[in-house]
């Protein structure tokens, strides 16, 4: 039945490269990342202004992104500029456009002499640089820099010229993932200014960009952002499907289009990881998986999402591994407390006894005495009661936020426990599930965890320990039968693929992460060269100091 | 189809839950025992159980307003009677409001009484109950069961914390508590050739029962129970007491040894008592079968430190002196080994486990002798050999020698 | 092959923390035991790596015809259907006595048989990731309570003595059981056609049952050296009461209910893989082209069998007797195995070539 036991059909790590194929079109969709980007930098701009454009728009896949804005010198050459989206300065553009089309008349026969229409662009366009380069992949990477190129028929150099916009804009770091390092733009409303930010992490043409019109009432533009040759191709025609199969009159956020795109809508589990962070998806990207974005919406969708990077914050990899690791296991640590420990306390506490210490049963007994609830009711209550408490912290205004939180926790939990209604004890678990919770760094993940916390206390007070099992058992086998996009969810745990794990639990270092995940298709196995683990030189400081200790 | 399935699992499990709940408990519904004393009477053969129960509200840790009662003790002893042991247990709960549990349980006491007509009945009775632990301490309690669990030890919240705790201290501050736990007496009784050895526990008359339980401390009172010797067992019947010397000895021939202490007389004057610690002993037993004649051979090596040295002596490495204490040491370790094989001949029980070593040793041979294993016994030769080595002399290296000056 | 060897050890274990016999010798028998099992097992997975695209309902029928070939099949699902009933219905037991004494066994069961029926109805893929991901968590739960109990076994290593003392029979009888515990290894002929490399698979399970004899061996080591060998074989569940005698501190004293939870881990993935097993040979006995309808009513005679065909512990005991559970089980093995293998010499020696055909 063909059941592809593990990651099936992985292809073995390429160490040599493909042939290349030699025909007329250089740039083949099955062409891998370093292929593609051999052939970019090997290409010229061609004489012919329509071949151009053509081979730019090729290169970078038809981003939506990248302007061309035709016209004709003067009225008589035809020209072109190019430049990104919104990250250029428009009365920049503007004005280049009226110098050539207006001012370059005063110039006697620039239309015989190419050399004098070089002069005249120079002179003329009070810009405050004017480069030239003949090669798209440069010509690409000053355009990610907000620079504009000017190509003229018949002419096989672009002039460039910095039309950088400088002005800044209100972007601010994203207030549901905030990070201790790192940098602190978040994304906004604005599909352009989001793309420009991720423009300006990548910038090689090999960043494609597609675009989608969903919603017959909304026109949302849905963009597609991925590495052309990283991303599996059928993950990417899958996803194009899943979107085009989409028939709505509204997509207003993100979240519409995540729940048109999952593998599997019954269940809990986020099945594409929400971001509002630039840095997440680039790097995300730059593995070879796939951003959604959608106008109107900071929440950015990457895609595939694997269950572990619910539990990774982009800090983690900013600090040095065993720090980063060490908050990654503090993290699952919170989880696990988050998810079982009501379930745990109830399932100890009123079927094994004898797994507490005599002492510490001796205390919860004694806290208990005279409550007039089962402990399950207590916990329930505490729960329910933490949640309403929570939810109304987030809807008040922040200047209300704290006021509710202090009488919530202190006031009534304080109360509450010396009226007698419920124990301390109670109290200690459930503020204790409620900070580990807090240490989930995806919001999205960490609803689920609050919710899976009442199916297992609701087990544990009917089988207890063992019930707990029952659930965990069911749970792992759903999160074993979850895909995000093709891809197993619980991967690279299960299956267990090891070369997948520097980046999971424990965080290698940098150097040593010397591979994309395997489970994404592996087109482009290598993402840097092995062996670049830092060593002091031969002539190190000691040397030198013991050679000058000899002289003296 | 799948959604079908998984909603009829859903319902399944929901029916599941709600009729569910079949051994929940509310901790404070149970009634915690902490430690359980068996009896019996000797001429009704009613076995008597005692436990000590723990009482959560009078253990002081609740807020002033809670109203916990101060004056109470923070445990409660009860005590039921019946034809059987399980009997008797199943009687306590007549007499309490509460569900016991025993999970918690850590000491089991027999009465000497008990002993004497045979434990079994209450080992098995241990051993089926799922809830009793079997890791929980034993003793044999040489004085009035239901006084030991009524008393309070004045450094412990409850008598069974305090009885745990002496135990475990003696085991290894001094070694004088034979056979750890209930599974080991298990092990033993289920293995050819050894026999019981339990610890003792010595309950003193006067435990002021009346006196309240805040000024226990206070008064110089006498300890409430002295642990140290053991009681012999043959089969699962009593059949004497071991003073501290022949339990010792049975540490010193098993290699039971965490710590312990030795008292000699000097070798120089040989009146003056000193006192060497012993510690890092090790003990190997070997049957030797010749020509038809059966020997057993055990040596001991230990390490010693010196302790109490109340005379100035010469310890420097040139004199014999240190030589001479430790020979006065091993000697002092063969006399403890010799007293225990003694009692064990003259009570006609192997705590030691000789037959054992033979059946592990020579087995064809062992089921020559095992009939008449104790004739065998007695007249066997047992070849002790000992050994210390002083390692140590304790803070000071030699005796400052003030009672020269007298 | 990841797959096959952690979910083929995870099975094999299983049986490991339920019988100790043999006394002081029961580690000798399991060596022993370890040179029968291989040579089940070579005879489970071999004919399976003869034919790397069939599962064994496929084979049989090519090898000894249509309707002969469904009838070994069908001595195939009832050794799977004997099995997930008897390992369930162990653990229930285990649970009752051990913790929840007032709870109805049959509950106990269809949980059990619920959760492995949702493992089965997702499909080997998921059992086998659920696998991956138990693994470790059994491993280190059982390491642990077998680490625990070190400290304990080695002041005790005298109950081991002597060696050999009653010769070498009561030792081969002891190592029947745990030799026809193999009959798990029997879904090995449903799975090989899944695997990532089925030639493989025969490599792969005895390297699964060396790892599983020597945990067996370190089980019986312990269990032996603290309960004594007496002990050991008088008790109910002999591991587990082992790991009841652990007191290493106020906090680590009472971690049976860990042994319990990891021994549960473990039944999940054999019940899960033999219910996948048996209701897929079922359908492909039957002509279905899904195997998935079939779960349902299987899980009810599953679970039904489970409770009734054993009325207390004594008549679950009785099936580990070597006497009677050793011919037993061991027919389940030998008779459809040796008849295909038989077939497949015949055929062989006639000079076609069966995986050919």
């Amino acid at each position: 039945m063909g059941c592809r036991i593990g990651i099936g059909k992985v292809r073995y790590m390429r160490i040599h490269r493909r042939k290349k194929e030699k025909t007329g079109d250089p740039l083949k969709d099955n062409m891998d990342l370093s292929q593609r980007y051999q052939e970019v930098q090997k290409m010229k701009l061609a004489p012919g202004l329509e071949q151009t454009l053509q081979t730019l728009q090729q290169v970078c896949g038809y981003s939506q992104d990248i302007k061309i804005r035709r016209f004709n010198i003067n009225g008589q050459i035809p020209a072109a500029l190019v430049y990104l989206n919104d990250m250029v300065n428009t009365l920049s553009v503007e004005e280049i456009l009226r110098v050539l089309m207006v001012d370059i008349q005063r110039i006697e026969g620039w239309q015989k002499d190419r050399g004098l229409l070089r002069s005249a662009i120079k002179n003329l366009l009070i810009i405050n640089s004017i480069e030239e380069t003949d090669s798209i992949g440069e010509l690409f990477y000053k355009m990610t820099y907000g620079n504009t190129a000017i190509l003229v028929e018949g002419q096989a150099e672009a002039f460039v010229c910095g039309t950088v916009d400088i002005k800044n804009r209100d972007i601010s770091e994203p207030l549901s993932e905030t990070n201790i390092r790192g940098p602190r733009d978040g994304f906004v409303e604005s599909l352009c200014i989001n793309i420009t930010l991720i423009r300006r992490r990548i910038r090689v043409p090999h960043l494609w960009i597609e675009t989608f019109e969903i919603g017959s009432l909304t026109k949302t533009k849905v963009a597609v952002a991925y590495m052309k040759g990283l991303a599996d191709e059928k993950m990417l025609e899958e996803l194009r499907s899943r979107l085009r199969r989409i028939e709505t009159d509204a997509i207003l956020e993100s979240g519409d289009i995540e729940q048109y795109i999952e593998d599997q809508p019954f269940t809990l589990f986020p099945l594409t990881l929400r971001t509002e962070r630039p840095d997440l998806v680039c790097s995300s990207i730059l593995s070879g998986r796939v951003a959604v974005l959608v106008t109107g919406s900071p929440h950015v969708l990457v895609l595939p999402a694997d269950f572990s990077m619910f539990f990774q914050a982009s800090d983690d990899y900013y600090e040095k591994p065993p720090q980063g690791s060490f908050v990654r296991i503090l993290r699952w640590i919170g989880a696990i407390i988050s998810v079982f420990l009501p379930g745990f306390y109830v399932a100890v506490v009123n079927f094994h006894q004898e797994l507490l210490p005599t002492t510490l049963l001796l205390r919860v007994t004694a806290s208990r005495e005279g409550v007039p609830f089962p402990v399950i009711a207590e916990i329930l209550i505490m729960e329910v009661l933490f949640e309403v408490l929570r939810e109304a912290g987030i809807r008040l205004p922040v200047a209300v936020g704290p006021a509710i939180s202090i009488v919530g926790a202190l006031v009534l939990g304080e109360a509450a426990i010396r009226a007698g209604i419920v124990s301390p004890a109670v109290v200690i678990v459930i503020a204790m599930t409620a900070i580990a919770n807090f240490s989930n760094p995806v919001f999205s993940m960490a609803i689920v965890l609050r919710i899976l916390r009442f199916a297992f206390t609701i087990l544990a007070v009917v089988f207890g320990l063992f019930g707990v099992q029952f659930g965990m058992l069911l749970l792992i086998v759903h999160l074993c039968s979850l895909r995000s996009l093709g891809i197993p969810y619980m991967s690279p745990l299960a299956p267990n693929i090891p070369s997948d794990m520097k980046d999971n639990f424990l965080l290698a270092p940098i150097w040593a992460r010397t591979t994309r995940p395997k489970i994404l298709g592996r087109r482009e196995p290598g993402r840097q060269s092995p062996g670049q683990m830092p060593h002091p030189g031969k002539h190190s400081l000691d040397d030198i100091k013991g050679g000058n200790q000899d002289k003296n | 189809m799948r959604n079908k399935t998984a909603a009829i699992i859903i319902i399944i499990t929901l029916v599941l839950c709600l009729s569910g709940c079949w051994n929940r408990r509310d901790p404070e519904d149970l009634a915690l025992v902490l430690a359980t004393a068996f009896d019996r009477d000797r001429e009704t053969g009613m076995y008597h159980v005692t436990t000590q129960i723990a009482n959560p509200l009078a253990m002081g840790w609740q807020d002033a307003g809670q109203g916990g009662g101060g004056d109470k003790k923070p445990f409660w002893t009860l005590t039921a009677s019946g034809q059987l042991s399980y009997q008797a247990m199943r009687n306590l709960t007549k007499g309490i409001s509460r569900e016991f549990s025993w999970a918690h349980n850590r000491v089991f006491v027999f009465s000497e009484e008990l002993a004497r007509s045979g434990i079994y009945p209450v080992m098995d009775m241990v051993e089926r109950e799922r809830q009793l632990r079997t890791s929980g301490y034993v003793v044999v309690a040489d004085g009035d069961v239901r006084k030991l669990m009524e008393a309070e030890f004045p450094l412990e919240e409850t008598g069974a914390r305090g009885l745990d705790r002496q135990i475990a201290t003696i085991r290894y501050e001094r070694s004088l508590f034979p056979v750890k736990s209930m599974n080991e007496l298990y092990n033993i009784l289920a293995q050819p050739g050894r026999e019981m050895f339990i610890g003792r526990v010595k309950i003193s008359e006067n435990t002021q029962q009346d006196q309240p339980g805040q000024g226990t401390g206070a008064t110089a009172s006498p300890p409430p129970a002295i642990i140290g010797g053991g009681a012999v067992f043959k089969g699962d019947k009593m059949v004497g007491w071991a003073d501290e010397q022949q339990t010792i000895g049975w540490a010193y021939a098993t290699g039971r040894v965490f710590r312990s202490a030795l008292y000699i007389k000097d070798p120089i004057d040989d009146t003056t008592p000193l006192g060497i610690g012993v510690y890092h002993l090790k003990s190997k037993m070997r049957p030797v079968f010749e020509n038809g004649s059966l020997r057993i051979e055990m040596d001991i090596s230990a390490f010693g430190i010196l302790l109490d040295i109340p005379v100035y002596r010469d310890l420097s490495v040139e004199s014999s002196y240190i030589t001479s204490l430790e020979q006065r040491g091993a000697q002092a370790i063969r006399d403890a080994v010799h007293s225990t094989i003694a009692l064990s001949r003259e009570l006609d029980s192997d705590i030691i486990g000789f037959g054992n070593l033979i059946y592990r040793k020579l087995p064809g041979l062992w089921t020559q002798v095992e009939d008449r294993w104790y004739e065998v016994f007695r007249d066997i030769e047992i070849d002790v050999q000992a050994e210390m080595n002083l390692r140590r002399t304790g803070l000071v290296a030699s005796p400052l020698g003030a009672e020269k000056r007298r | 092959m990841l797959f096959m060897m952690r979910t083929t050890v995870v099975i094999a274990l299983l049986p490991v923390l339920t019988s100790a016999d043999a006394l002081q010798d029961a580690w000798v028998s399991a060596i022993v035991s370890f040179f029968g099992a291989a040579f089940l097992v070579a005879m489970i997975a071999g004919l399976g790596a003869k034919f790397p695209d069939l599962t064994i309902v496929e084979y049989a029928q090519k090898l000894i015809g249509k309707w002969p070939g469904k009838a070994v099949c069908l001595i195939i699902i009832w050794a799977f259907l004997v099995i997930a009933a008897t390992d369930t219905r162990i653990y229930a037991e285990a649970l009752v006595i051990g913790s929840l004494t007032e709870t109805p066994i049959p509950f106990i069961i269809f949980s059990t048989v619920i959760v492995g029926s949702v493992a089965a109805y997702s499909g080997l893929e998921v059992i086998g990731r659920a696998a991956d991901l138990l693994f470790p968590i059994f491993v280190v739960m059982i390491v642990v309570s077998l680490a625990f109990a070190i400290p304990d076994a080695t002041t005790m290593g005298s109950n081991l003595e002597p060696v050999l003392a009653r010769g070498i029979g009561p030792v081969l009888r002891g190592s029947i059981i745990p030799t026809v515990i193999i009959a798990q290894y029997l879904c090995l002929t449903m799975i090989i056609p899944a695997a990532n490399q089925p030639k493989k698979a025969l490599g792969t399970a005895l390297w699964a049952l060396t790892g599983s004899t020597m945990v067996l061996v370190l089980v019986t080591l312990a269990v032996t050296a603290i309960l004594g060998p007496h002990q050991g074989s008088r008790v109910v569940f002999p591991f587990l009461s082992m790991v009841r005698t652990i007191y290493i501190s106020v906090f680590l004293e009472r971690v049976e209910m860990f042994a319990l939870l990891a021994w549960g881990f473990g039944i999940f993935i054999g019940v899960s893989v033999s219910m996948y097993c048996g209701s897929r040979a079922l359908a492909q006995v039957l002509g279905l082209d899904d195997y998935r309808p079939l779960i349902g009513p299987l899980a009810v005679i599953w679970g039904t069998f489970s409770v009734h065909s054993y009325h207390n512990l004594f008549q679950l005991r009785t099936l580990f007797q070597p006497k009677i559970g050793g011919p037993y089980i061991l027919s389940l093995i030998l008779v459809p195995m040796g008849i295909l293998w038989a077939a497949y010499g015949i055929r062989r020696l006639a000079g076609g070539k069966p995986d050919e055909e």
